[in-house]
């Protein structure tokens, strides 16, 4: 497997049973499945050889990429990351754009990080030295008013990326490269949430009419669990808290949505992977970039108004659904008849991109195959169904609530039978256009 | 199997409330006796089971069903709430907003799920983080006890999932209420054979299960 390396550093003894049903149609069928077996030893270096070409050649053949990352790209050398950048649409076929491209995207988001992360005391005296703003002014354009709303969106923001990937130490180490470092009176965001949420408390009074609340509170018991940051260091988290605070500004549509903290993650991490530093240096760009393009594309399973239309989470879990009726009709009754739905599992299966499901090296062995989905992102779905029924004997045995169980704690097994499985629902039974 | 003359119930129970305020925490700590600062965020719902010896005659089987806190995941909770029999509603004491929320999240309860008898399922009020929390802030306990009765939940606990404060006792308030309604309702007998048999399919929540 191309992941071996890494997927033995995070499963921790794990154990990978590789379960399928038996006697079922899903055992593979030696056809020229375009989700061939994943290269031996001996393939490795013509496989790998084969992506260094690839991404070395002028014009990339974008369909050609496209097919072989959909089989898995290879972890070193940065290969991952450039060809979701890629994929994802952030760096053209043309190579010899890349260094343009890259530099005024990346000049691009410093930019809006400065207009987005404001201080409101800038505004706060005009140029007269009269006081024209202040924290009390009612009005809700002012930038003090905005500087509230905003902290709202950032607690939340800061409450879900400080527990960002627990079992993964990356996010709560330093970045080599703290913002703090390139731009100058840059606060911490962190410490905008501290200050503004506990003194902000105090002034509300409850119906209870408890209003003696002193400010001794603590703010989080967090913080001492990790270790902590030399005064301008900067964790990975922080730098995720970033990305989302911006795009939540910048999307004000949407704003922030608990899970897209764990679709960024992994984009993150496999940016930050790559071994040119000055790639490296701006895997907070790149990954705002390439998240935004992300959700431009999943955005509506994000959406609450679109819960229950034919694009958002509600016709995702409908298509799930549909596809397993289709492929395993005993199972689809049985769920059924326990009153399984795809709320309890599908829901965050979905929207999550499966994020949730696995450990982060298979999981980007997935994202592999799903960024590069002809038809993003229908695999998703017939990952899903596979995933579903690859634990149907299980499912089928159980009561509801082992059921439901087995569903939300999914058992490590092996992507690769995962994802050949899925190739073969996609090949029998196709997704109407949706 | 349960002995000769021993009851069993299944309970589905939800854990409510705002985002963050601990309410993963509190079913980690109450089902595995364990705290961690490190779960991530839930996102749609989660699902947890605890087996109680409640006496010698009685075992009742809890699902905990840990619902995710932000207000996008609104039109999911109809289908959370199904058929549940009694709800945790949690806030941070540390934070105000996540009070202000409690009636909010105990309306969209009463609204979308009701005992068979037609009347609300009983909701404990928990109010986690108590370590944390600043002299003063439940300091009028009469108080909260009024609010509990205006809002119409059967209890208040100050619990704290790190250090193990009030949860058990919650669930037992709570679990005691379920206990008490379930034999005052007038369950519909199945076929008029006059014994109730669980369904075979284990399909979820049920109310009992006599065997």
């Amino acid at each position: 497997m191309q992941n071996g390396m890494e997927t033995a550093k995070y499963t921790r003894g794990r154990s990978r049973e590789g379960e399928l049903p038996k006697g079922r149609s899903l055992e593979s069928r030696n056809t020229a499945a375009p989700l061939a077996a994943a290269p031996e030893m001996a393939s490795r270096r013509a496989w790998l050889e084969d992506f260094r070409h690839m991404l070395s050649s002028e014009a990339i053949d974008f369909e050609r990429l496209r097919t072989r990352c959909f089989q898995g790209c290879p972890d070193g050398e940065g290969i991952r990351a450039t060809c979701w950048k890629i994929l994802l649409g952030y760096l053209p076929p043309d190579t010899s754009s890349w260094e343009a491209v890259l530099e005024s995207k990346r000049a691009l988001y410093h930019q809006l990080v400065k207009e987005t992360i404001i201080n409101p005391h800038e505004d706060e005296e005009s140029d007269s030295g009269e006081v024209v703003d202040h924290p009390l002014n009612p009005n809700p354009e002012s930038s003090w008013n905005r500087f509230f709303v905003d902290n709202q969106v950032l607690l939340q923001i800061d409450h879900d990326t400080r527990r960002l990937y627990p079992d993964l130490s990356f996010f709560q180490q330093p970045t080599p490269y703290p913002r703090a470092s390139y731009s100058a009176g840059m606060e911490a965001l962190k410490k905008r949430v501290e200050r503004s949420s506990l003194p902000s408390q105090r002034v509300g009074t409850t119906r209870m009419g408890i209003i003696n609340m002193k400010s001794t509170a603590k703010y989080s018991s967090l913080e001492k669990y990790y270790l902590p940051l030399k005064e301008g260091e900067e964790a990975h988290w922080e730098v995720v808290e970033r990305i989302l605070f911006v795009h939540a500004k910048c999307n004000k549509g949407i704003g922030y949505v608990q899970g897209m903290n764990e679709v960024i993650g992994p984009l993150y991490y496999v940016f930050f992977q790559h071994p040119d530093v000055r790639w490296k240096e701006h895997a907070e760009a790149d990954t705002s970039f390439c998240f935004s393009a992300l959700m431009a594309e999943i955005g509506d399973v994000f959406t609450k108004k679109l819960d229950s239309a034919h694009l958002g989470i509600g016709g995702a879990m409908r298509s799930l659904m549909q596809l397993l009726k289709d492929k395993d009709p005993v199972l689809s009754k049985n769920f059924v008849k326990k009153g399984v739905e795809p709320q309890f599992f599908g829901f965050r299966w979905i929207t999550l991109l499966l994020s949730q499901e696995f450990l982060l090296p298979e999981l980007m062995r997935i994202w592999d195959s799903l960024f590069a989905d002809a038809n993003r992102f229908d695999f998703l779905l017939y990952m899903c169904c596979s995933m579903i029924i690859s634990v149907r004997e299980k499912l089928i045995a159980g009561d509801f609530a082992e059921a439901v169980k087995l569903l939300q704690h999914y058992p490590p097994l092996d992507i690769h039978k995962l994802l050949c499985n899925a190739e073969e629902i996609r090949r029998f039974h196709p997704l109407k256009k949706r | 199997m349960a002995a000769q003359g021993k009851k069993e119930h299944l309970y589905k129970i939800l854990v409510i409330g705002d985002l963050g305020t601990g309410k993963t925490s509190i079913i980690k700590r109450y089902v595995h006796q364990f705290f961690s600062p490190h779960y991530r965020a839930t996102i749609g719902v989660d699902f947890a089971l605890k087996v109680l010896n409640w006496d010698n005659s009685t075992t009742i089987r809890l699902q905990l069903w840990d619902i995710a806190g932000q207000e996008r995941f609104g039109n999911m909770t109809r289908v959370y709430y199904k058929e549940a029999v009694g709800a945790f509603v949690v806030f941070d004491v540390t934070r105000l907003s996540t009070f202000e929320a409690v009636q909010m999240w105990k309306a969209d309860l009463d609204n979308k799920v009701l005992l068979p008898n037609g009347k609300a399922i009983p909701a404990v009020l928990l109010a986690n983080k108590c370590d944390l929390a600043s002299e003063g802030f439940l300091g009028n306990i009469n108080q909260l006890d009024d609010y509990c009765r205006e809002k119409g939940f059967h209890a208040w606990f100050e619990t704290s999932a790190k250090e193990n404060i009030g949860i058990e006792e919650a669930a037992r308030s709570l679990v005691a209420k379920i206990l008490e309604n379930d034999e005052t309702i007038d369950h519909p007998q199945p076929d008029g054979d006059g014994i109730r048999v669980g369904e075979e399919d284990g399909r979820a929540p049920k109310k009992t299960k006599c065997c």
